[in-house]
C-alpha cells in the first residue's frame, strides 16, 4: 500500500459561495451580510457542469441555441476561493449557485428519510403492453431554459427548468427596472423546484389532482421544504436576531423574516402571505388563521399556503417553547430584556435553538412522507403521517411537538377524515401488527369495521355491526379466524422476504445498485418477488383486502380493474403496481431503533357513471377503453368516465416481523364490503364521484394560461410549469 | 320619462327617443349589432357596431348580412368599430361587397386607432402590437414546425399548447381566417383595413374618440354618448385584476415586458450578440469544441473542452432527446398571446349611451377588461357629476338598463365591484354574443364564467339573452319571448337558422 494514502483524504466539504436569499438581498446595506453565504456541500467528484452524482446541469439555452460554457468546481483557482464570486453577470456563478443549493437540498432530505434520494423512474411507453421503467440517475438542470418569470420541474423529463427575465418590479428601489432576472439565483426556488423533484420520486401519483389538496401539497410542501432550509442557516438568524434589541416577542420576526424569503423574487412568496401582514403602521402582524379558508380556497396556491402557515405556526410554538428558559435566565425571570444590543451569546443561542427547531421540523415534515397514502393525499392525512411517524421515532414528546402540529392544523380548519377525536393518539395511524409473532392487541384495539364506520357519519352502518361483534360467515368461503390465521402467517413470511431486503440493501450506497436491488426484489427472480408473492395470496385474500382496500382475484374485473393472464393456467389475476419499496432505518433521540420496510401498492380502475331514471347513480366497472370526462359532450346526465385509482402503502416493522401499519385509499366502498362480509365488491362510490366533480365539475380554473394552453386537469403532463405560469 | 302622447308641446319632446331596439346578429361567438333609435313609431337613426365572427368560412356569414341590409336600409347612420379583433371586424373584409353597398354617414372608432394622434400615443401602441403579433406569428411557426419534427410517443404537451395558440391566433391575426385577399399584413388585420379604407374612400366623417368626452347628435335630441374608453394612460391597458376581489378570481400580471419576445423576433435570423442574457466570452464556441479545435487549443484546455464537449454530446444524443428542451421556452408564447389579446381588448371604445338626462343607459363596452373599467371611475372631468354626488360613471352603471357583455361572457370581461355590482336597475337586461357551437376551440373552456352569468342572470331577472344559450341557461332566453313579445324576439330563417335576437329598451 501507498504510504502516501493518509495524506490524500478526500475533504468532507466542498465550500462553494452563494446567495442566502438572491442577488436583490446584496444590493442592501443591512442586508448584504447574510445574503453572501458559504454553503457546505457534502464532496464529490465532479466534472464540468457540474455532472456529479445525483444532478446534471446542462446550461443550454435553447431561447439564443447557445450553450454556457459549464463551470469546472475542480479548478485550482475556483477551489482555492470556495468557489466563484458571486455575480449575476457570469453564467458559471449560476451553475455553481443551483448545484450548492440542490445538493443542500438533497443531503437535508437524506438525512431526515435516513436513505438515498433516488429520481422517479423513466417511464416508456411500450404500444399496448404497458411500459418499462428504468432508472435515472440524475436529474437534469437547465439554469437558462426560458425566458420567463417561470420556473418548474417538469416530470416527463426528470428536469428543472429555470428561467429569466426582465424585471418589472413594485419596488422600484430594489431592482433596477428592466434588468435582468434570474430565477435560478433564488435560494428559494431552486430548494422549491428540487423538492418536487424529490417528491416526485416518491410519491408518483402526487402529480395527478384528483382533489384540491394533492398539487396544493406539492406546491405548499415544497416550499415549506424552501422555507425551513433558510432557518438551518444559524448566520441569517444570528444576524436578525441581533437586530431586534429588546423585543421579546421575537416570534414575530421569524415570522417576517419567513415571509420576506420568499418575496424577493416577487411572486414565488404567495405562498407565505398565509403566514402574516404589514398593518397600517409598517409593523408586521401574524395573521390569526381562519377555519373557513380550508373549505373555500380552491386553487393550489393559495391552498398550499394555508398549508405552509399551518406548519410555520408549529414551528414557532416550538421554538417559542425552547427559549422561554433562556429568555428567563436573560431577563432574570423579569421578561425584559436590558436596554441596547443583545448579548452575542445570547443571540448565539437563539439562533441556535431556531435553528434546531427548524430541523426539527423540516425533518418532521420529510419523514412523514413515508406514512402518506401513495394517491389522492389530503391535508389531514399528512397531519395523521406527521404524528405517526413521530410517534414511531420519538416516543417521549417532552416538548409537546406534535401537540403544536395538531393544534395548527386545527386552528385551520385542516381535520383528517375517519378520526373520532382530535388527540394524538387517535391521530396515529391504526397498529395492525399482522403477524404470526404479533403482540397481542390490548383490550379496546379498533375492529376493522370500526375503521370505516366514521368515515361518513349520515349514512353509518347498523349499531350492531359495529364494535368486536363479526358478521356471521358464509360457509362456501373461508371463516374469518381462518382467514386470519392464514395472513398472519402469510405476513410473517412476507416479513421474513422484506428482512432479506432490509439486510442486501442496508450497506450498498450506490444508487444505481439500490435501483437494481429494490427492483428485483419488487418483480423477482426465480422465487417470485414481491408481486408474485402478493398475488399468490390467494388463500386469505378476504382479509387483505380488507387491510388494503385493494381488490385481488378474478372478480376484480367487475370492478374494471385491469386484468392480466397469470403465469401458468388460464386464469386472469387484477394488475396492481408495487412502488417505492424502501428500507426505513432511523434512530431516534432516545436510541430507539426503527427498522421497517415500506411499500405502496396502487391500483387502477376504469369507471363509468351508470343512471336509471329516478335513481342514484352509480359508478360501476368498465373495460371499454375510455376518455375521462363526459363522453358525450355538453350533456349534464350522459356517461361520464373516470380513472380511479386506490392505493395503500403497507410498513413492516422487521423487528417483530408484523405488518405494524397499513395507509390506505381504497379502491373499494369498505363499508358496503365489510358490512356485507366480503360479498359486496363496488368502487368506493363517494371519492369516485369528488374525484369526477373536482376534475370535471363546475370549478373553474381561472388561470388563463392554463384555460387557454392547458390539457384538462387530469391530464397534465406539466402540472408544475402550469401552477406557476402567472 | 319624458312622454310622448302625441299632444307634443316642443320640437325635443317630439323627437325624443322612446325606444331602441338592440338586435343581435347571430353570426357565431363575435359582435355584430344594430341599434335603431325610435321617436313614437318614427325611425330617428341606425347604428351598426362591429361586424364579425369566430365562423371560419366568411361565405356562411351572408345569409345574416343580407338580412341586415334589408333592416337598416342599405343606409348605416353611424358605424361603430370598437376593436381590432376578428370576431368583431372580419365581417368587413369577408363581405367588403354588402358593406360597398352601404351608405355610412359617420364611424367612429377609438383614439388609439388614430394614425394622426397628436400626442404620438396611438402610434408607440400600434407598433408595439405589430411587433407583438410578428413574435406570435413567428411563435406560430416555430410551434408547428416542433410538432412536425417532434418524434410521436412521448408525450406531446405542445398539441395542446398548439390549439390555445390557433385560438388566440385566430382573433389577434388573420391565421386561419378566410380572407378577400391572399396578402396578409402584420400591420393591421384585414377587416380592420377593409372598413377604414372603405371610408377613407368614401370620404366618410369619421372621428377619434377619447374618454371623458360626451358626444351629442343632432339627429338624436337628449341622446348623450359618453366616452368611458379605451383609458389615456397606457398603464390601464395593460393592467389586469387581483383575483377574487375585483374580477371572478384569478388573474395574471400583463405589464411586465416580454423578454421572450426578442428572442422570437429573432427566430430564423443569425443571433447577434446583444440579445445575449450574458457577456459572449461564457458562450461555448462549438467551433472549438471538434478535434481541431481542441488540439489547437492551449494544453492545459484541452481536458476541459473535452469535458465541455461530452456535456454537449450528451444534451444532443439521440437516446437523450427526450430530455431536450426545445419546446418549452415557446410557451411563453403563449403568455405573449394572452397579453395582446388583453391589450387589444382594452382598446375597445367603451360607450355609455344615455337616453335623455337622468335617463336609462345603454352601456356598449366593446370587449374592455378589468384594466379599462378600472380607468372609467377614474376620469377626472367627470368626478361628482352624477346623480347625488357620485362619480357620473358609477352613476351610469346605475341607470344602466341594457348592457352588452363585454368579451362574449368570459371571467375577465366584467368586473365584480366597478362593474356588474354597481348595474342596480331593476330594468337590466344583458346580451352576450356567446355561442358555444361556432367559437373558437379554446374559448369553450374559458367561456362563459359561470358565476358571472348567475350574477347576471339574477341582476337582470332572466333578462339575459345569449346567442346560442341552449346549453348555458334553462329554460333558455327564447322561452321568455313568449312571455314579452313586445320587448323580445328571434327570426330564424328558413334553414332554422337563428338569425337574430332583438330585444326593446322602451322608455
Amino acid at each position: 500500500m501507498n504510504t502516501f494514502t493518509n495524506l490524500h483524504r478526500r475533504p468532507a466539504f466542498r465550500k462553494l459561495r452563494a446567495y442566502s436569499f438572491d442577488p436583490s438581498l446584496s444590493l442592501r446595506m443591512d442586508t448584504v451580510d447574510i445574503n453572501n453565504l458559504t454553503y457546505k456541500v457534502e464532496w464529490e467528484e465532479l466534472v464540468p457542469g457540474p455532472v456529479g452524482e445525483y444532478v446534471e446541469i446542462i446550461d443550454y439555452d435553447p431561447t439564443v441555441r447557445r450553450f454556457y460554457k459549464p463551470v469546472d468546481l475542480d479548478s485550482r483557482y475556483i477551489m482555492a476561493q470556495d468557489g466563484l464570486d458571486p455575480s449575476e453577470s457570469n453564467p458559471q456563478y449560476h451553475q455553481q449557485m443551483v448545484y450548492a443549493v440542490v445538493m443542500t437540498t438533497i443531503k437535508n432530505f437524506e438525512r431526515a428519510l435516513g436513505r438515498k434520494v433516488l429520481w422517479a423512474s423513466d417511464y416508456q411507453p411500450n404500444g399496448t403492453r404497458g411500459g418499462t421503467f428504468s432508472f435515472v440517475q440524475r436529474l437534469r438542470i437547465y439554469p437558462h431554459a426560458l425566458r420567463d418569470a417561470n420556473a418548474y420541474y417538469s416530470p416527463p423529463k426528470k428536469a428543472l427548468l429555470f428561467g429569466y427575465f426582465a424585471s418589472a418590479p413594485a419596488d422600484e428601489t430594489t431592482l433596477m427596472p428592466d434588468s435582468l432576472v434570474f430565477t435560478c439565483l433564488s435560494h428559494d426556488i431552486v430548494a422549491h423546484e428540487v423538492t418536487h423533484a424529490i417528491l416526485d420520486g416518491m410519491h408518483y401519483y402526487y402529480n395527478e389532482a384528483t382533489n384540491p389538496d394533492v398539487l396544493a401539497f406539492h406546491e405548499a410542501f415544497a416550499d415549506i421544504v424552501a422555507l425551513f432550509q433558510h432557518f438551518t442557516f444559524p448566520e441569517v438568524l444570528k444576524h436578525q436576531i441581533g437586530k431586534t434589541r429588546g423585543n421579546l416577542a421575537s416570534q414575530n420576526l421569524l415570522g417576517e423574516l419567513a415571509q420576506q424569503f420568499g418575496s424577493a423574487i416577487g411572486g414565488y412568496g404567495s405562498l407565505r402571505d398565509a403566514i402574516g401582514f404589514y398593518d397600517e403602521h409598517g409593523r408586521w402582524q401574524a395573521k390569526e388563521p381562519s377555519g373557513d379558508e380550508y373549505r373555500e380556497v380552491y386553487e393550489p396556491h393559495p391552498r398550499g399556503s394555508i398549508l405552509v402557515a399551518a406548519v410555520f405556526e408549529a414551528f414557532l410554538s416550538i421554538y417559542k417553547s425552547r427559549i422561554a428558559s433562556l429568555l428567563r435566565i436573560a431577563s432574570n425571570g423579569t421578561g425584559i430584556l436590558p436596554q441596547g444590543d443583545l448579548h452575542p451569546d445570547l443571540v448565539d443561542r437563539l439562533a441556535h435553538e431556531a435553528a434546531k427547531a427548524a430541523n426539527h421540523v423540516l425533518s418532521m415534515c420529510i419523514r412523514a412522507l413515508d406514512y402518506c397514502p401513495p394517491v389522492d393525499i389530503t391535508f389531514g392525512e399528512y397531519l395523521r403521517a406527521i404524528i405517526t411517524a413521530d410517534m414511531d421515532l420519538v416516543t417521549d414528546d417532552v416538548l409537546d411537538y406534535r401537540l403544536a402540529f395538531i393544534d395548527a392544523f386545527r386552528r385551520r380548519g385542516i381535520y383528517p377524515s375517519g378520526i373520532k377525536t382530535l388527540s394524538v393518539e387517535s391521530l396515529q395511524h391504526k397498529i395492525w401488527n399482522i403477524g404470526k409473532t404479533a403482540p397481542a392487541l390490548g383490550p379496546g384495539g379498533d375492529s376493522i369495521a370500526d375503521l370505516w364506520a366514521e368515515e361518513d357519519k349520515d349514512d353509518c352502518q347498523p349499531q350492531h355491526l359495529r364494535g368486536k361483534q363479526a358478521p356471521s360467515p358464509r360457509a362456501e368461503r373461508p371463516t374469518a379466524t381462518e382467514s386470519i390465521n392464514v395472513t398472519d402467517s402469510w405476513f410473517t413470511d412476507l416479513s421474513e422476504f422484506l428482512r432479506g431486503y432490509a439486510d442486501e440493501i442496508k450497506y450498498v450506497n450506490d444508487r444505481r445498485e439500490i435501483y437494481r436491488i429494490t427492483k428485483g426484489y419488487i418483480e423477482g427472480g426465480q422465487e417470485g418477488g414481491l408481486h408474485k408473492r402478493i398475488n399468490s395470496h390467494q388463500a386469505g385474500p378476504r382479509r387483505f383486502m380488507d387491510i388494503t382496500g385493494l381488490v385481488f382475484g378474478p372478480e376484480a374485473k367487475k370492478l374494471g380493474v385491469k386484468m392480466r393472464p397469470k403465469d401458468q393456467g388460464e386464469s386472469q389475476e387484477a394488475s396492481f403496481q408495487i412502488q417505492n419499496l424502501r428500507l426505513v432505518d432511523r434512530i431516534g433521540p432516545n436510541g430507539n431503533q426503527i427498522n421497517q420496510v415500506v411499500f405502496s401498492l396502487v391500483q387502477r380502475c376504469s369507471l363509468k357513471r351508470h343512471q336509471k331514471k329516478g335513481q342514484k347513480f352509480k359508478w360501476k366497472g368498465t373495460h371499454d377503453p375510455v376518455n375521462p370526462g363526459l363522453a358525450a359532450e355538453g350533456s349534464t346526465n350522459g356517461t361520464a368516465c373516470l380513472k380511479f385509482r386506490g392505493g395503500c402503502t403497507l410498513i413492516f416493522d422487521l423487528d417483530t416481523r408484523v405488518l405494524k401499519y397499513a395507509i390506505t385509499k381504497p379502491l373499494l366502498d369498505m363499508r358496503a364490503w365489510l358490512k356485507s362480509d366480503g360479498h359486496k365488491r363496488r368502487s368506493d362510490q363517494r371519492r369516485a364521484e369528488r374525484q369526477f366533480q373536482y376534475q370535471f365539475g363546475a370549478g373553474d380554473d381561472h388561470n388563463p394560461f392554463a384555460q387557454y394552453f392547458g390539457q384538462q386537469r387530469h391530464q397534465l403532463q406539466e402540472p408544475f410549469s402550469f401552477l406557476h405560469q402567472h | 320619462m319624458n312622454s310622448v302622447n302625441g299632444t307634443a308641446t316642443s320640437l325635443a319632446a317630439r323627437t325624443a327617443t322612446t325606444r331602441v331596439d338592440v338586435r343581435m346578429y347571430c353570426l357565431g361567438t363575435g359582435d355584430c349589432f344594430v341599434l335603431k333609435f325610435y321617436a313614437g313609431d318614427a325611425e330617428q337613426f341606425t347604428i351598426l357596431v362591429d361586424c364579425g365572427s369566430c365562423v371560419r368560412d366568411g361565405e356562411k356569414l351572408r345569409p345574416y348580412l343580407n338580412d341586415l341590409r334589408e333592416y337598416v336600409g342599405g343606409q348605416i347612420d353611424l358605424l361603430i368599430v370598437t376593436h381590432e379583433h376578428n370576431d368583431h371586424v372580419n365581417g368587413f373584409d369577408r363581405c367588403h361587397n354588402v358593406f360597398e353597398g352601404l351608405t355610412i354617414k359617420q364611424a367612429w372608432f377609438a383614439w388609439t386607432e388614430n394614425p394622426n394622434d397628436p400626442t404620438g400615443q396611438a402610434q408607440e401602441l400600434l407598433n408595439k402590437r405589430q411587433k407583438m403579433r410578428v413574435g406570435l406569428r413567428k411563435a406560430l411557426k416555430q410551434v408547428r414546425k416542433n410538432i412536425r419534427q417532434n418524434p410521436p410517443g412521448r408525450g406531446r404537451p405542445l398539441d395542446a399548447f398548439m390549439s390555445g395558440l390557433d385560438t388566440l391566433s385566430f382573433v389577434n391575426l388573420d391565421e386561419g381566417n378566410n380572407l378577400s385577399t391572399k396578402k396578409k399584413s402584420d400591420q393591421e388585420l384585414m377587416g380592420m383595413k377593409v372598413i377604414k379604407d372603405l371610408l377613407r374612400r368614401r370620404g366618410v366623417e369619421t372621428r377619434y374618440l377619447h374618454p371623458g368626452h360626451s358626444v351629442a347628435l343632432p339627429e338624436l335630441p337628449g341622446v348623450n354618448f359618453h366616452v368611458l374608453g379605451p383609458p389615456l394612460d397606457k398603464k390601464y391597458i395593460y393592467k389586469n385584476g387581483k383575483e377574487g376581489r375585483d374580477v371572478y378570481k384569478r388573474h395574471f400580471s400583463i405589464g411586465d415586458s416580454l423578454m421572450a419576445l426578442d428572442s422570437l423576433l429573432e427566430l430564423n435570423h443569425e443571433l447577434r450578440d446583444a440579445d445575449l442574457p450574458f457577456n459572449p466570452e461564457f458562450v461555448l464556441n462549438e467551433f472549438d469544441l471538434d478535434d481541431t479545435g481542441i488540439r489547437h487549443a492551449p494544453a492545459d484546455w484541452q481536458r476541459y473542452l473535452r469535458q465541455a464537449k461530452a456535456l454537449v454530446d450528451r444534451y444532443h444524443h439521440p437516446r437523450c432527446a427526450w430530455r431536450s428542451i426545445e419546446d418549452e421556452w415557446l410557451f411563453a408564447a403563449g403568455s405573449l398571446a394572452i397579453r395582446l389579446n388583453s391589450h387589444i381588448n382594452n382598446t375597445s371604445l367603451a360607450l355609455g349611451v344615455e337616453l335623455g338626462a337622468g335617463g336609462p343607459v345603454l352601456l356598449l363596452p366593446g370587449d374592455a377588461e378589468f384594466g379599462s373599467w378600472e380607468s372609467w371611475h377614474m376620469i377626472e372631468q367627470w368626478e361628482g357629476l352624477g346623480a347625488g354626488g357620485k362619480h357620473l360613471v358609477e352613476d351610469l352603471l346605475n341607470r344602466t338598463v341594457f348592457y352588452k357583455v363585454a368579451h362574449h361572457l368570459s371571467y375577465n370581461g366584467t368586473p365584480l365591484a366597478k362593474g356588474v355590482q354597481m348595474m342596480t336597475s331593476p330594468e337590466l337586461a344583458v346580451m352576450a354574443s356567446l355561442d358555444l357551437n361556432r367559437i373558437a376551440e379554446r374559448w369553450k373552456s374559458t367561456m362563459p364564467n359561470k358565476e358571472l352569468l348567475a350574477e347576471l342572470m339574477r341582476r337582470s331577472q332572466g333578462r339575459c339573452f345569449v346567442m346560442e344559450d341552449a346549453a348555458l341557461l334553462s329554460p333558455s332566453s327564447d322561452a321568455l319571448a313568449q312571455s314579452m313579445p313586445d320587448r323580445y324576439c328571434v327570426k330564424t330563417d328558413s334553414d332554422k337558422r337563428t338569425l337574430y335576437k332583438q330585444y326593446s329598451v322602451v322608455l
